[in-house]
């Protein structure tokens, strides 16, 4: 399960730049500028949208992993 | 079992999650107007409704830990612990609708944010749950879980107003999709129906973390009370 978040975590991000880049820089050369920028503002607003969601979604897997950590920590130096 | 549960389910919501960006972007027809940006709405929307619903879901927490809090002290551990999840993962769609909603503006206005009655409203609702999580995070205390349950009901308050906002007055905002008047609606079968698969798709995705975060605070709150019953019998045995 951790792989698979942890994966999932990376390969979409990258996927979506991926995208993103292609679609701004690469599709359609002789696109009028502003078709261009509409182009970018959207692929923009989706990749913020992935990287807002995962960011948090790795966030939450840091605090769980914390939180086991001091847990286990207590339990072998009670105090 | 329930890790195999979890794992079907998490792969079917990121499976929608592609399904629905596929519609989104290659299968809805481009708007007349707006043409390639107005796909942003297809992001900025279904982030809006699922954050109104984690903001219900956290206000009904709040309500049940504010009545059992006397008497039944497990069930309003576990209604607090809804109360949180939601309010922090309905911030998260919240920030989302905050910055997709500009990112359109500023192509299709021009501007990037106006003082109109929709997006301060909307601001506002966000920075009472950013409030209510800081005092969940910074302030200690045997009354803490109480303030921010009325916190939370007070917050909840500006969720109808958001809603209402761009039918009560005249707002820069774009009219209502749904339920706005005889004009209002989606047309178009691929538009409604990739609107509709976005929809799905994030409501399953904010299912999912919003399940691991209620996990992520219960386990927190087991600790703990652990933690606590520890020291009791330090103290008693000392």
């Amino acid at each position: 399960m951790k792989k698979l978040a942890f994966g999932l975590i990376v390969a979409v991000p990258v996927a979506l730049l991926g995208w993103v880049y292609y679609r701004a820089f690469c599709l359609y050369p002789d696109t009028d500028p502003a078709t261009i920028l509409n182009y970018r503002f959207t692929g923009a607003a989706y990749a913020i949208t992935w990287a807002i969601q995962l960011g948090y979604l790795a966030w939450l897997a840091v605090k769980e992993r914390a939180q086991n950590r001091n847990a286990a920590c207590n339990r072998l130096n009670p105090r | 079992m329930k890790k195999i549960v979890i794992i079907v389910y998490a792969a079917i919501s990121v499976a929608l999650l592609g399904w629905a960006f596929y519609q989104a972007i290659y299968v809805a027809p481009e708007e007349q107007t707006m043409h390639e940006v107005q796909r942003i709405f297809y992001y900025h929307v279904p982030s809006a409704m699922v954050a109104f619903l984690f903001f219900a879901i956290s206000l009904a927490g709040s309500v049940a830990f504010l009545a059992f809090r006397r008497g039944r002290t497990e069930w309003a551990q576990i209604s607090d612990a809804w109360a949180l999840a939601g309010a922090e993962v309905g911030v998260v769609f919240c920030t989302v609708v905050l910055i997709t909603g500009p990112l359109w503006g500023r192509r299709a206005w021009g501007i990037w944010w106006t003082w109109d009655a929709r997006l301060t409203t909307t601001l506002v609702l966000w920075l009472i749950y950013v409030s209510y999580l800081l005092l969940r995070r910074f302030a200690a205390g045997p009354q803490v879980q109480t303030l921010a349950a009325v916190l939370n009901i007070f917050g909840a308050l500006d969720v109808p107003i958001v809603y209402m906002s761009n039918r009560w007055w005249r707002t820069q905002h774009p009219a209502p999709v749904f339920g706005g008047g005889p004009d209002s609606g989606i047309k178009d079968p691929a538009m409604l129906a990739a609107f509709g698969w976005n929809v799905i798709a994030w409501l399953a995705w904010g299912l999912l973390i919003l399940a691991v975060r209620y996990h992520v605070e219960r386990q927190r709150q087991r600790y703990a009370a652990q933690e606590a019953q520890a020291a009791l019998d330090d103290t008693s045995n000392a």
